[in-house]
């Protein structure tokens, strides 16, 4: 499996959702940055100052097809083609370390087991 | 489990902040007055009391009341509209002052003295007014980016030049209405809008455009309160059937009540009850404020709060270790503070008493959790270039200094006019000779030490005093110290500034030869 790095990068009041998101999908460890970002257009306002918002990083590893549903989920969950939503991107991990990834797989395969039990 | 962690952090960083307070009070009491005070275990528990209680505020304050003021900001900024901006900067000035007790207690105080001629309410309304109007103006600042110095250059220019004509009996009042507009919860939301809205803008910086907001709330009280002074004794008539003895009560109600609870007197049923009552008692204190946050989050901008349950959480937080840090005090440290005071003054011994002034203003400011929090901000804005603990001990030493001042004034009586009108002429100078990025931050360290700990202390020795000596007014002499508290951080915060920037200009000097 080719594990991809993904990069949630979405508004401050989504975060609590967007980790819900990744979680449901099977991502494990999501690390979580504050920031603030200029969206595009720029949005002005006052005097023609550009507003900056508050927005969160989410990233987190997850196999190639879990990432590409996670990244979907995201995408059409938080209506991030809104503007002030945010957007979701991956890169593709060379190498990885300092995580069990036995017991990373265990717990994708306990994931999908459960997923068909429900279907 | 990550909350928990952090609480035990804090819980342990607040002990060490009390540290210096227990060293003073010991040894003044052991090598000074030789005894071992009375109600040790009273004192020990009340300091535990206050530990807790500044770990959960600040706690509370990272989780619930700087998200919501920075989310606020960040809102409004927006939404881009100016005048809605404006509105909310307004009414926040105006609802942190209106309702606060100190603020009551010094406005029932002016309407003694003044014989009637100053109007309490009025008094209460001029104050709020004008906060209001200066949070507007100071977003306006953030806004357009300017720099604060010339604002404060020219607004403390104003205030010495008034200072000049108010009447005397009015001035310390005014400069205490000043300080005491600033409490511990006020100070960290309006200082969250103006860190929120810098940081909401591009081309503006948290540290020098983000702060500042809460130096000019100090400021402009002094102006509009010696202004209403001026003009009530110019044309005002004194108003002969005030009942003095509503106003003294009233007065010493806020004084030793200030927002706080009672001390209970006597364990009984009525103790738990009257526990309660404190507590719904500081909720309506915060209650204009959260007003004023749910009508512009919920009827102006129509969003749901981001994160609430943690935010409500943080709010209850702040309330509850609010309530915890006041009992505390006031079990642990406000007996043995006022007796040792007492004490003192009457041991005659001058050096004491100065001594004394000095290490409790120093050990108090350690130990004021608003100051800390804004420490830590401050050193998450500067970058690297300022540290939070070396901002507190300087301020901890304003206030020393400046109390020491305040108390060598009371003892000598001489006019608090001259040395009010030097004392900020020294800040006018400094501001204008600082590196610029400190100076917001230094103003608004100004307004932060005058809060729940140093004016209930720094009150009781200005009145122990003003009784002692013979030939002061407790009235007039006993007040004023607060003003004092807060001219001289600044002054310190200045001053250090200002070497560390001759500093490291010698050493590029010397790099570049």
């Amino acid at each position: 499996m080719q594990p991809l790095l993904v990069i949630a990068v979405v508004a401050d009041e989504l975060q609590d959702r967007a980790v819900a998101i990744a979680q449901a999908h099977g991502a494990q460890g999501i690390s979580i940055i504050e920031g603030r970002g200029i969206g595009f257009p720029e949005h002005r306002v006052f005097f023609g100052l550009t507003y900056r918002g508050y927005e969160k990083v989410l990233a987190f590893v997850l196999d190639e097809r879990r990432a590409r549903a996670a990244e979907a989920a995201l995408n059409h969950e938080l209506l991030l083609e809104q503007r002030f939503k945010g957007l979701v991107i991956s890169l593709p991990i060379e190498e990885a370390m300092g995580a069990d990834m036995d017991l990373m797989s265990a717990h994708l395969d306990k994931l999908d087991a459960n997923k068909a039990r429900e279907q | 489990m990550d909350q928990l962690n952090a609480f035990w952090e804090t819980l342990k960083h607040s002990f060490r902040n009390l540290l210096p307070i227990i060293l003073v009070v010991a040894v003044f009491q052991l090598l000074i007055m030789r005894q071992v005070p009375d109600g040790l275990l009273s004192i020990t528990i009340g300091l535990l009391v206050v530990v807790l209680g500044v770990a959960l505020f600040l706690q509370g304050l990272e989780m619930g009341i700087f998200p919501i003021g920075k989310g606020l900001s960040n809102a409004f900024a927006k939404r881009g509209s100016l005048p809605l901006l404006l509105t909310f900067g307004f009414s926040l000035g105006f609802a942190a002052v209106i309702a606060e007790p100190a603020l009551i207690a010094v406005a029932s105080q002016a309407e003694l003295i003044s014989e009637g001629r100053v109007n309490a309410l009025t008094l209460r309304l001029i104050v709020a007014l004008s906060v209001g109007a200066v949070v507007a103006v100071g977003v306006m600042r953030i806004l357009f980016g300017q720099p604060l110095h010339w604002y404060m250059i020219i607004g403390y220019i104003i205030v010495v030049i008034v200072t000049f004509f108010a009447p005397e009996e009015i001035v310390g009042l005014a400069y205490d209405s000043g300080g005491v507009t600033t409490n511990i919860v006020t100070v960290p939301l309006v200082a969250a809008l103006g860190m929120g809205l810098a940081a909401s803008i591009r081309g503006r910086n948290v540290l020098t455009d983000g702060f500042g907001l809460v130096g000019l709330a100090v400021m402009v009280p002094m102006i509009t309160v010696q202004l209403y002074g001026i003009l009530v004794y110019s044309f005002g008539d004194p108003v002969s059937d005030m009942t003095a003895a509503n106003g003294l009560a009233a007065m010493d109600n806020g004084l030793s009540g200030d927002s706080g609870p009672t001390l209970p007197e006597e364990a009984s049923p009525g103790v738990l009850m009257g526990m309660l009552s404190d507590l719904l008692l500081m909720f309506r204190d915060v209650l204009p404020i959260i007003a004023v946050i749910l009508f512009f989050q919920y009827a102006v901008l129509r969003k749901a709060i981001p994160h609430l349950p943690r935010v409500i959480f943080g709010f209850l937080m702040v309330i509850f270790g609010l309530y915890a840090f006041v009992l505390g005090l006031k079990l642990g440290l406000f007996p043995i503070g006022t007796s040792m005071a007492e004490q003192l003054i009457s041991l005659e011994r001058v050096i004491f008493i100065y001594l004394f002034a000095f290490s409790i203003g120093f050990a108090t400011t350690m130990a004021e959790p608003a100051l800390i929090a804004i420490g830590q901000k401050a050193e998450e804005a500067g970058k690297g270039r300022l540290n939070g603990n070396t901002i507190r001990i300087l301020v901890a030493l304003g206030v020393a200094i400046g109390i020491t001042i305040g108390v060598h004034r009371i003892i000598t009586g001489d006019p608090i006019h001259y040395y009010i009108m030097a004392g900020y002429t020294l800040v006018i100078f400094l501001t204008w000779l600082s590196p610029k990025y400190i100076v917001p931050l230094a103003f608004d360290l100004g307004g932060v030490t005058t809060s729940e700990v140093t004016v209930p202390l720094v009150t009781a020795l200005g009145i122990g005093l003003a009784t002692h000596i013979e030939g002061r007014n407790v009235l007039i002499d006993g007040f004023g110290l607060i003003a004092f508290a807060s001219i001289f951080p600044i002054v310190t915060v200045m001053i250090y500034a200002i070497v560390v920037d001759m500093m490291a200009k010698r050493q590029q000097r010397l790099a570049d030869e």
